[in-house]
C-alpha cells in the first residue's frame, strides 16, 4: 500500500529537475546565500590562543575548530557586468552550532535564507520555501566546505575543493577552488580570510566577471563599525538571535 | 456392479444425461470466461466516494504505473554512467512516457515551455503587479539575483524578464524533501545506489504491457555491461520474449561487469510478479492437491477405477465454482482458482464416503449385519443403503458448509466473495455429482480395499482412547482462552496482509521510495468539481490555504496542478494585469529610480514591453494546451477526470499531495557515505551506513530510518482546519484512510464470520432437533476455533481477515465431522438399546466397522492435506487460510472425537 507515494515522488522528481532547468537563478540564488550564512558561521567565532608553532593548513584548523554560535553583521559588494556601480547589501548573520545558520539582508529590502542539516529555508516577501540543500550538488560542495571551515576540518575541505593557504595567524588567506566541474563553472575561487580563528572576508569569483565580496565583523565586538545600515538593528537581532546550544 | 439393472434405465440415461449437459453447459461457460490476476480483487470495493477515488489511484493512477529503479554497487561515477545510459535507453524505446533520473537536461524543454507561459503561470502576476511600487518590488528581487552565483543566468534573461516571473515560478515548483543529487544523477542517501523513476504509456492494468516494460528495463540494464549499443536494442525483442512468463531475475548478471546490480520495484513490477505468483500457484496448487488426494485413494482403495470415479465429483465441482464465479462476477480471479485446490480436498470426501458406504451397503446385504437400511434390503445395491443411511448425513454436511461459505458471499472484498462462490457452488455441484451420478457408474461403491481395513483398525484404536483426552483437552482450552484474553493484539495485520507480495519486496521499495523523497508524501488535499474550470479554482482556493501552513512552517510545501495549468478566471485576471506598452517607459523609469538599474531603465521597460505584447497575444493555456506540452505528465498525475459513473459529484478531482516541514533538529543528513565527517557524527553515520548496505532482513522496512531528514510527519487536524469551509476540499490521509479502511472491513468480516457460524449451528440444530447433540456437536468445533487462535498467536502471527475467514471455514468443514460422529454415536444409541436383548455386541460391532472409520479419516486427510498445501502458497491471502483450516479442520475431528458421548465411548471400547 505504497503506491500512493509514487505520484508525489515522480512530481517531485520532476520538480526538482524542472527547478534548475528552467531557472538556474534561483538554484544559484539559494547557493550563493547559503554561503553567506556559512561564511557568517564562519566569522563568527571567538578568538582562540595563538601557537608558537609554523603556521600552515593544520595550525588554521586547529583555530578555526574551536567555533561556536554568535551572530555577525555583513556588508556586501556584488559587482555585475552591465552595471555601473556595485550592488550593496547589508544585513546580520547567524551562526548556531552545529549546523544551523541564516543570513538576514535587511538592506536594501528584508530576506531570510537559513539552512538547517539538510534542509534551507527561503523567506522574502512574505513568501516561503523549504527545500532540501543535497538536491542540489553546488550548494553541498559550497555549504560543505564552510562547513569544513567552520570546523577545522581540512579533510573535508579538499573533499570538494584544492585548498591553498598564505599568510600568518594574524592575518590568513585560504583560497579554495572548487574540484566539482559543474561548481568551477559557476564559482571559479573562494577566498575567506581573518584573524586567527575569526573571518574577516568571504570573497566570491564567479563566471562573467561577477565578483562578491562580503565583509564581516563580528557582534561581540560592536563598535567596530563596518555595518553601517545594519548597526542600528544589530544590536536588538542579538538579542533575540538563537540561543547557542 | 451386477445390480445395474435395479436403478431403473431411463433413470440412468437421464441421470447421466443431466450430468453431461450440465458439464458441458460449464465447460464452456469455463473457456469463455476472462481470468484476471490483479490485486483488485483484494481492495475492498467501498460505498465512500472518497475511498474509490483511493483506490481508483492505487489502481489506475500514475502510481500504477511508475517503476522504481535502483542501480547498486560500484563506484559514483559507474552508478552515475549507468544511470544515464539506462535512463537513455528508457527514453529511447518509446515505452515510457517519462524516464527521470535527476538529469536536469532532461527538463529542459519543460523549462522552456514555462518560461514562454510564465505571465500565465507565474503566481506574482496579479494586479498591482506592475504598479510603479510593484515593479519596485519586482525589480528588487531580480537585484537580489544579481551578483551571486545565480547572477549569470539572471543577467542573461533580465531584458526579457526584468520582474524575475520566470525564478517566482520555479520558487513555487521546489519541492520540499527532493532526492540526492550526486554525479548529476539521483543517489540514495542510505545505500551506495543510483535511483530513477520510469512512467510506463500504457495503463497500469495492461499487464502484458507492463511486463514488456518491466523486461525492457532488464534487457537495458543487461546491455549495459555487454557494452552493445543501448540504442540499438531492438524492441520487439525486449518486448515480447518473456510474455506469459515468471516474475523477471534479478538484474545481477546486467552490470555485473561493472560490479552493479540492478533493483527494481513499484506497483507495475508488483501486479506483472502477482500475475506470475498467482499463475504458478494455481498450477502447483492444483496439481500438488490432485496427486496427494490420488495417492491417498490408491493408498484406500487400489483401484483405479475408485480413483476415476472419485474425481468425478471433484472434477465436476471445480467446473461448476468457476462457472458460478464467471457468471457471477463476469470475470475468475487467479487466487480464487488457487483457492479451488482445497475445493478438491473437500468434495473427494463426498465420493470417499459414497464409496466406502455403498460398498459396504452391498457386501452387508448377504450376511444381514446392517440392520438400519431398508427394510428388506437384502437384495438392493449398495447405493440404496447408502441413500437411506450416509447421504442425510452427507447432505446436512454439505448444507452446513454452504451456509460458512455463503457468510463469504457478503463480503467487502470481492475476492473472498468469489472464494464463497465459488465454494458454495462446487461443494454442491460435486453433492449432486456424488448423489446422481455415481450410483449409476458405481452402484456396490468401489472394488478393491487397499490398505483401508488396517487404517480403519488403527483409526478405531485412536478413536477409542481419544476420549481419555478429555480433561487434559478442556485444560488446554481453558489455557488458550486465558491466553487469547491476554493478547488484545491479535488482530494487527494491515492491507498489506492481503498483498500477495513478500516482506523483502515490500521493504525494498520502502528505501527505493526513501531515495526518491516520497516517503511522506501520503497526505493528499482532494478537490472535486463539476467540470475542470470549478475544479481548478477550487484547487486554487485549497492550495492559498496550504500557503499559510508553509509560511508558519506546519508544511514543507505541496503540489498542484494549477501551477501548470490555472485556472480561467486565474489567467484572465493575470492578463488583466499585465501593463499597457505605452505606460511602461514612465513605469520602469520610477521603479528604477534609485536603483543601480536606473540607467538601464529605458532599455528594460522597450524589451519587456515585447515580451508583455507577446504574452496578450497568446492565447489562455486549455487542459488540452497543457496536455500537448511537455509538462504533459507532471500536470495530468495531479488532475483527475472521474470515469463515467463514478460515485460522488465529482467528475474531475485534482489532487494536491502535502510534503511535511523538515523538522527543528534535522541535521547531519547531508554526510555521504564516503567523505569524511566531524567526529560526534561519525559513529552514528557508521552505524547507519552499517545497517543501510547490509542487505535488509527480511521483513524488516529500512525505509523507517531512510528518511530525507527528521520530518514532523504532517498534522492533518490543522491542514482539515486551514481547508475548513471550502467546498468538495477534504484532507485524506491515505495510510490512516486504508487503516480506517481495512478496519471497518475487519469489523464487517467479524460479524460475517460470526452470522457464518451461527448458521451452521442453527441449522444443525434444526436438523438435530436436540440441544444435547447439538451442544455435543458444537463443542468440539468452538474448542478447535480456540486451539487453532491460540496456536497462531503463540507462534506470533499476526491475525487479519483471511485468518478470520480461515475460522470460519473450519467451523463450516469442522461441522462434517462432528455431524458424522453425532449420526454414528445416535445410531449406537438406537441400535445399542434395540439390541441389548442380543447381549450388545451388535452395537458394539456397528462401531468397529472399519470402513466407517477409513472413510472419515480419508475424508478428514484429503481435506487437511488440500489446506496444508494452501498454507504453504506463496500468496500471503492463500496461505493465511491455508495455516488456520488445515489444524483447525485435524483439530474439529480429533476433538469430535474426544467429545463422543458415553454411548460411543462404551461402545468403542466394547469393540477394542
Amino acid at each position: 500500500m505504497k503506491a500512493e507515494r509514487a505520484p508525489a515522488a515522480a512530481l517531485h522528481g520532476a520538480a526538482i529537475a524542472a527547478a534548475p532547468a528552467a531557472g538556474r537563478g534561483r538554484r544559484r540564488c539559494v547557493l550563493a546565500a547559503a554561503f553567506a550564512c556559512v561564511a557568517a558561521a564562519a566569522a563568527t567565532q571567538a578568538s582562540h590562543a595563538q601557537t608558537g608553532q609554523p603556521f600552515d593548513l593544520d595550525a588554521l584548523m586547529a583555530l578555526l575548530a574551536q567555533r561556536g554560535s554568535g551572530q555577525a553583521r555583513f556588508a556586501e559588494e556584488r559587482t555585475v557586468a552591465g552595471f555601473d556601480s556595485p550592488l550593496r547589501t547589508s544585513g546580520l548573520l547567524s551562526f548556531t552550532a552545529p549546523d544551523r545558520f541564516s543570513r538576514e539582508t535587511l538592506e536594501p529590502r528584508r530576506e531570510r535564507m537559513e539552512v538547517a542539516g539538510n534542509q534551507i529555508r527561503l523567506e522574502r516577501g512574505g513568501r516561503v520555501r523549504v527545500l532540501t540543500l543535497d538536491a542540489v550538488p553546488e550548494l553541498v560542495a559550497l555549504v560543505e566546505g564552510l562547513r569544513g571551515t567552520l570546523a577545522g576540518n581540512a579533510a573535508l575541505l579538499r573533499r570538494h575543493f584544492e585548498v591553498r593557504l598564505a599568510g600568518q595567524a594574524r592575518l590568513w588567506t585560504l583560497t579554495l577552488l572548487p574540484l566539482d566541474g559543474t561548481l568551477a563553472s559557476q564559482v571559479r575561487q573562494l577566498q575567506i580570510t581573518g584573524t586567527l580563528g575569526d573571518l574577516r572576508s568571504v570573497e566570491l569569483l564567479m563566471a562573467g566577471q561577477q565578483r562578491s565580496l562580503m565583509t564581516i565583523e563580528p557582534l561581540a565586538r560592536a563598535g567596530a563599525g563596518a555595518g553601517g545600515a545594519a548597526a542600528a538593528a544589530a544590536p536588538a537581532s542579538a538579542a533575540s538571535g538563537p540561543a547557542p546550544r | 456392479m451386477s445390480a445395474a439393472g435395479a436403478m431403473a434405465r431411463g433413470q440412468r440415461a437421464a441421470a447421466l444425461g443431466l450430468w453431461l449437459a450440465a458439464v458441458a453447459l460449464a465447460a464452456w461457460v469455463v473457456a469463455r470466461a476472462s481470468y484476471t490476476a490483479d490485486l483488485s480483487a483484494f481492495l475492498p470495493r467501498s460505498p465512500d466516494a472518497r475511498q474509490q477515488l483511493l483506490i481508483a489511484q492505487l489502481q489506475s493512477g500514475l502510481a500504477s504505473r511508475t517503476l522504481l529503479i535502483g542501480i547498486e554497487g560500484g563506484t559514483v561515477a559507474a552508478r552515475a554512467e549507468a544511470s544515464r545510459s539506462l535512463a537513455a535507453a528508457l527514453r529511447a524505446s518509446g515505452l515510457f512516457e517519462q524516464v527521470q533520473n535527476g538529469e536536469r537536461a532532461a527538463f529542459a524543454e519543460v523549462g522552456r515551455w514555462l518560461f514562454e507561459h510564465r505571465y500565465a503561470l507565474s503566481p506574482a502576476v496579479a494586479p498591482g503587479r506592475f504598479s510603479a511600487e510593484g515593479l519596485r518590488e519586482a525589480l528588487a528581487d531580480t537585484l537580489s539575483l544579481l551578483g551571486t552565483p545565480a547572477g549569470a543566468a539572471a543577467r542573461e534573461v533580465l531584458p526579457r524578464d526584468p520582474t524575475g516571473e520566470m525564478p517566482r515560478i520555479v520558487e513555487s515548483l521546489i519541492p520540499a524533501q527532493a532526492p540526492r543529487l550526486e554525479g548529476g544523477v539521483w543517489m540514495s542517501r542510505q545505500a551506495a545506489r543510483a535511483v530513477l523513476l520510469a512512467s510506463t504509456k500504457a495503463e497500469g492494468a495492461d499487464l502484458d504491457a507492463q511486463q514488456a516494460a518491466v523486461q525492457r528495463v532488464h534487457a537495458a540494464f543487461a546491455a549495459l555491461s555487454t557494452g552493445a549499443p543501448l540504442a540499438s536494442l531492438p524492441a520487439a525483442s525486449a518486448g515480447g520474449s518473456r510474455a506469459g512468463g515468471a516474475s523477471s531475475p534479478p538484474g545481477v548478471a546486467g552490470g555485473a561487469a561493472r560490479g552493479l546490480t540492478l533493483q527494481l520495484s513499484g506497483p507495475p513490477l508488483f501486479a506483472v510478479q502477482s500475475r506470475a505468483v498467482i499463475h504458478r500457484e494455481v498450477h502447483w496448487l492444483g496439481a500438488a492437491g490432485a496427486a496427494v488426494v490420488a495417492l491417498l485413494l490408491l493408498a484406500a482403495f487400489a483401484s483405479p477405477r475408485a480413483l476415476a470415479s472419485a474425481m468425478l465429483p471433484v472434477a465436476s465441482g471445480v467446473l461448476a465454482g468457476i462457472a458460478a464465479v464467471a457468471l457471477g462476477f463476469g470475470h475468475v480471479h487467479g487466487m480464487t482458482l488457487g483457492f479451488g485446490a482445497t475445493l478438491i480436498g473437500e468434495s473427494v470426501d463426498y465420493a470417499i464416503y459414497y464409496l466406502v458406504q455403498a460398498r459396504r451397503g452391498a457386501a452387508a446385504g448377504g450376511a444381514g449385519r446392517r440392520t438400519n437400511g431398508a427394510p428388506g434390503a437384502a437384495a438392493a445395491p449398495g447405493w440404496r443403503q447408502w441413500l437411506a443411511s450416509g447421504w442425510p448425513t452427507m447432505r446436512l454436511g454439505v448444507a452446513t458448509s454452504v451456509c460458512g461459505f455463503a457468510a463469504l458471499l457478503f463480503s467487502g472484498f470481492p475476492g473472498l466473495a468469489q472464494l464463497g462462490l465459488f465454494s458454495i457452488a462446487g461443494l454442491v455441484g460435486a453433492a449432486l455429482t456424488t448423489r446422481w451420478l455415481l450410483p449409476v457408474l458405481l452402484p456396490d461403491g468401489a472394488p478393491g480395499t487397499g490398505v483401508r481395513a488396517a487404517l480403519g483398525r488403527a483409526t478405531g484404536a485412536a478413536l477409542a482412547a481419544l476420549p481419555r483426552l478429555k480433561g487434559a483437552v478442556l485444560a488446554l482450552g481453558a489455557a488458550a482462552l486465558v491466553l487469547l484474553a491476554l493478547r488484545a493484539d491479535l488482530w494487527r495485520a494491515d492491507l498489506a496482509a492481503l498483498s500477495p507480495l513478500p516482506r523483502e519486496a515490500l521493504a525494498l521499495d520502502a528505501a527505493l521510495r526513501a531515495d526518491l523523497g516520497a516517503s511522506d508524501a501520503r497526505t493528499l488535499v482532494v478537490v472535486q468539481g463539476e467540470d475542470i474550470e470549478t475544479t481548478l479554482q477550487r484547487a486554487e482556493a485549497a492550495a492559498a490555504r496550504l500557503e499559510t501552513l508553509v509560511e508558519r512552517g506546519q508544511l514543507g510545501g505541496f503540489d498542484s496542478v494549477t501551477r501548470w495549468l490555472p485556472s480561467r478566471a486565474t489567467q484572465e485576471r493575470r492578463r488583466a494585469s499585465l501593463p499597457e506598452p505605452a505606460a511602461l517607459p514612465a513605469l520602469f523609469a520610477q521603479a528604477a529610480q534609485g536603483t543601480p538599474l536606473a540607467p538601464q531603465a529605458a532599455a528594460l521597460a522597450a524589451s519587456f514591453a515585447a515580451e508583455v505584447e507577446r504574452a496578450r497575444a497568446a492565447g489562455a493555456l486549455t487542459a488540452e494546451a497543457v496536455a500537448a506540452s511537455p509538462a504533459k505528465p507532471l500536470a495530468e498525475a495531479l488532475l483527475l477526470r472521474s470515469a463515467s459513473g463514478g460515485a460522488g459529484p465529482g467528475r474531475y478531482t485534482a489532487l494536491l499531495p502535502l510534503q511535511a516541514a523538515p523538522a527543528a533538529s534535522a541535521h547531519g543528513q547531508i554526510q555521504t557515505q564516503t567523505q569524511t565527517r566531524t567526529q560526534p557524527q561519525a559513529q552514528a553515520q557508521d552505524q547507519r551506513q552499517g545497517r543501510a548496505l547490509a542487505p535488509p532482513a527480511p521483513g524488516t522496512a529500512p525505509a523507517a530510518e531512510a528518511g530525507t531528514a527528521g520530518e514532523r510527519g504532517i498534522d492533518a487536524a490543522a491542514v482539515a482546519a486551514a481547508l475548513d469551509g471550502l467546498p468538495e476540499t477534504q484532507a485524506l490521509d491515505v495510510k490512516a484512510e486504508l487503516d480506517r479502511l481495512y478496519q471497518h472491513y475487519l469489523r464487517e468480516a467479524l460479524w460475517q464470520a460470526v452470522l457464518g457460524a451461527a448458521a451452521v449451528v442453527a441449522l444443525m440444530a434444526l436438523v438435530l432437533r436436540d440441544a444435547r447433540r447439538t451442544l455435543a456437536v458444537c463443542q468440539p468445533l468452538a474448542l478447535a476455533v480456540l486451539l487453532v487462535l491460540a496456536g497462531l498467536a503463540v507462534a506470533g502471527v499476526s491475525l487479519g481477515i483471511l485468518h478470520l475467514v480461515g475460522l470460519l471455514l473450519v467451523v463450516a468443514v469442522g461441522s462434517n465431522y462432528a455431524l458424522f460422529f453425532d449420526q454414528v454415536q445416535h445410531a449406537a444409541a438406537a441400535q445399542g438399546a434395540g439390541a441389548a436383548a442380543a447381549g450388545g455386541a451388535a452395537a458394539a460391532a456397528a462401531f468397529a466397522d472399519t470402513d466407517t472409520l477409513a472413510s472419515l479419516l480419508l475424508a478428514n486427510l484429503t481435506t487437511v492435506a488440500t489446506f496444508a498445501l494452501l498454507a504453504f502458497s506463496r500468496i500471503p491471502a492463500l496461505a493465511a487460510i491455508g495455516s488456520v483450516v488445515a489444524p483447525g479442520a485435524l483439530l474439529a475431528l480429533l476433538l469430535a472425537a474426544v467429545f463422543a458421548r458415553p454411548a460411543w465411548r462404551g461402545a468403542g471400547k466394547a469393540g477394542g
